[in-house]
């Protein structure tokens, strides 16, 4: 029996967390997304901007498929996510976790973005009003050392973006003059960033009526889990 | 062809309730997110049900005393049943206050066979708790799992049950497959999947063939497989693998306060899981000893099938402390000891990965950023979503303290199957206000709209005011009336909208004494 005093390094420690960086370039991604993207996966160590109208919508989107297939997803500073609308987009809440971001200072903020990306592999945060370019170095390196992906909603401040995901011109179906419900949304969205070299723009169902995000298409994507 | 250890199962199904004190006749549940998990008889008596919903339970019987899930109380009152084991085998493993397990073979030589043993344990275990309390189920098989699923049948039989050696097959094929959840062997998630398949009883999951069983559901899917055909390979507390791990924590000055030992003890015990996982295994039994100054001695060795993260680790630290503390003199001066032993590892046969919870590397590594960040932002400030269910997309989830709950535990995030009615439709808004934001709605003669009794509008919504902005209504639908406890004269009476404004952008507005507010929005 091995009795491991307070002075034993804690090799079990340092062993996992050198093994756990990433071995692949990219996380999943929901098929429709990496097609507007012209890529094949979340690239890891990348800062996603998701802006406009549907900024929530699409970073619950971008983040659904990696947690689907294990990652977890920190959500830094954003009030109210709503967990329902991010199950029924295919996210997993029991790998969701939440961290309120006391007051406004960019120091606790990044503290907390730093704290995180050591053990998440995606990250959903807003930033300050103001963060200081050696603050977005400090994420940007730690986002590369680890392996994970920066999700920003709305305005990423003073953070690199490689890519963004803009939002537009949105329109609700099935609700009238006090007649119907909500029944899905058709947003544009355009793939631009300087890490987008085929990005296009495409009318997108987001949500859908069954809350996922569906292509111009409407082709439905393969469930993870197709019945036997 | 079953080849796992004889071995005892013993469960007070309703622990929970019991542990609370009260007479049996009194009507008493215990929840976990609003759900019932334990009630007593006099509760039953009513109709009212585990599994059940707490509004659903309060209805049926107004008078129900209800009490959020509490192990350390539980473990407190379970102390004495500890006590009553400890002089048939020291080898006996905590599940659950109120499930446990412990080696036959021992025991029954000792005291002259199965039969004999179990006959002196129901009358050892009879005063335990006052008349009116149903007796434990109690299971004697092959092996740890089937032990359980015979102590679940013999809850229903009202004796104990015994499944003689090597014939433990065609004893589990008439079984629920939803058992093998509810006795903590594989996540629930498998257990709906093989639901909506067609898959129920345990007989249909047996008959499957082992390729595809493997190819379909992984690792948990084949050992599920295994124990719907009587096979169960994992050894009760009778063998110590290897040389068992241990982390020790030995203090200079005493610790008066329980929550300071839990929080000393929180590095130890992910040092503990971190070792036991750098070589690829997981920890399913840990045993906890603390020692106070007086060398009084707190000791339990828990079990959990799916493997100990540290949080749960923690968790358990935390119920024996508490309570221990709860018991009038057992404890009479401050902690000098905690030592945390991996008493059972085993392989990480790849069942902890991937799609089905349990322990992966990444869950390892989000769990030890979880204690850091609470530590940085203190505990209430990290949090995790629970299913609490409700009409309003407002109060399905709630946030709790990532630090109250067992992370791993994906049971707390599950939704119910049951339909609300009323509910707003889905999609549900991906921004729930948590202070929903006060608004003025009005007519196109700049009156107040209102929702009347029958609930209906007062009026066409034609502007949406919101402090100094005002916004066009473009469409809207509902309303979706509201009382909520209306049984109560302090029932609320509410009723909510969906307005789409003339940004595109669209929201559930509700009114409540004549005010809107913006409660959520489909950003």
């Amino acid at each position: 029996m091995s009795i491991i005093g307070d002075d034993a390094p804690p090799h079990g420690i340092e062993r996992l967390g050198s093994a756990r960086l990433a071995t692949e370039r990219t996380l999943p991604l929901d098929p429709v997304l990496a097609d507007l993207l012209g890529v094949d996966g979340l690239v890891r160590g990348h800062t996603v901007a998701c802006r406009g109208p549907a900024a929530h919508s699409l970073a619950v989107v971008a983040a659904a498929a990696a947690v689907a297939m294990g990652s977890w997803v920190a959500v830094v500073g954003v009030d109210g996510l709503g967990v329902e609308a991010m199950a029924d987009a295919g996210l997993p809440p029991e790998r969701l976790i939440r961290i309120r971001v006391a007051g406004d200072g960019a120091r606790s903020w990044a503290d907390l973005c730093l704290a995180a990306l050591d053990g998440f592999e995606v990250l959903i945060t807003c930033p300050p009003a103001r963060v200081p370019a050696p603050v977005a170095t400090a994420i940007r390196r730690r986002l590369r050392a680890r392996g994970g992906c920066l999700l920003v909603v709305g305005d990423p401040r003073g953070l690199e973006t490689d890519v963004e995901l803009l939002s537009d011109g949105p329109s609700w179906r099935g609700v009238g003059a006090g007649t119907g419900r909500l029944d899905g949304r058709r947003v544009e969205v355009r793939a631009t960033g300087r890490r987008v070299h085929r990005g296009r723009a495409a009318s997108l169902s987001l949500p859908g009526s069954d809350g996922r995000l569906h292509g111009p298409e409407t082709h439905h994507p393969v469930p993870l889990l197709a019945a036997v | 062809m079953a080849g796992g250890v004889r071995t005892i199962t013993l469960r007070w199904s309703d622990w929970p309730a019991s542990s609370l004190g009260h007479p049996p006749d009194r009507p008493v549940a215990v929840i976990v997110a609003n759900r019932l998990v334990a009630v007593s008889p006099g509760a039953s008596a009513h109709g009212v049900a585990v599994g059940e919903r707490r509004r659903t339970a309060l209805r049926a019987c107004p008078d129900l005393l209800i009490a959020e899930r509490d192990p350390a109380v539980e473990l407190a009152a379970f102390e004495s049943v500890l006590e009553v084991l400890a002089a048939y085998t020291p080898g006996v493993e905590l599940v659950d206050p109120g499930h446990i397990r412990l080696p036959a073979r021992g025991p029954s030589r000792l005291f002259g066979g199965e039969q004999a043993l179990l006959e002196r344990l129901s009358g050892d275990l009879r005063s335990i708790r006052p008349a009116g309390w149903p007796a434990p189920g109690i299971g004697v098989a092959d092996g740890r799992a089937l032990s359980a699923l015979a102590a679940l049948r013999s809850v229903l039989a009202g004796q104990p049950e015994v499944v003689p050696p090597e014939a433990s097959t065609n004893r589990v094929a008439d079984l629920p497959v939803s058992w093998l959840a509810e006795i903590g062997e594989v996540p629930i998630d498998l257990v709906s999947l093989l639901d909506r398949l067609g898959i129920r009883r345990l007989g249909d999951l047996a008959e499957l063939a082992v390729p595809d069983v493997v190819s379909r559901f992984g690792p948990v899917g084949l050992h599920a497989h295994r124990l719907a055909n009587g096979v169960d390979e994992r050894p009760v507390n009778t063998v110590v693998h290897e040389a068992a791990l241990a982390v020790e924590m030995a203090v200079d000055e005493p610790i008066h306060e329980a929550s300071a030992v839990v929080f000393a003890a929180r590095e130890r015990a992910e040092r503990l899981i971190g070792q036991v996982a750098s070589s690829g295994r997981v920890c399913v039994a840990v045993r906890i000893i603390i020692e106070t100054e007086h060398s009084e001695r707190s000791e339990h060795c828990w079990y959990r099938e799916e493997g100990l993260s540290a949080a749960a680790v923690i968790d358990r630290v935390r119920w024996q402390v508490e309570a221990w503390t709860r018991r009038p003199g057992a404890i009479t001066s401050g902690v000098v000891l905690v030592r945390l032993t991996a008493e059972q590892v085993r392989a990480d046969d790849g069942s902890q990965e991937g799609l089905w919870g349990g322990r992966s590397e990444r869950d390892d590594a989000a769990l030890r950023a979880v204690t850091r960040l609470m530590s940085l932002a203190g505990d209430g400030a990290v949090e995790v979503p629970v299913w609490e269910g409700g009409r309003s997309p407002v109060e399905r989830y709630r946030w709790v303290g990532a630090d109250t709950v067992d992370l791993l535990d994906t049971a707390r995030v599950h939704r119910g199957d049951a339909p609300w009615p009323g509910s707003i439709p889905a999609p549900a808004p991906s921004i729930v206000h948590e202070h929903p934001l006060d608004v003025e709605l009005l007519d196109e003669v700049g009156e107040p709209v209102m929702v009347t009794g029958r609930g209906e509008v007062s009026a066409i919504p034609l502007t949406l005011v919101d402090g100094s902005r005002s916004r066009a209504v473009s469409a809207w639908a509902g309303p979706w009336p509201l009382h909520e406890r209306w049984w109560s004269p302090t029932g609320r009476r509410s009723a909510r909208l969906q307005v789409v404004l003339d940004d595109g952008t669209a929201h559930l507005v509700a009114v409540q004494r004549r005010q809107w507010s913006i409660e959520a929005t489909y950003g």
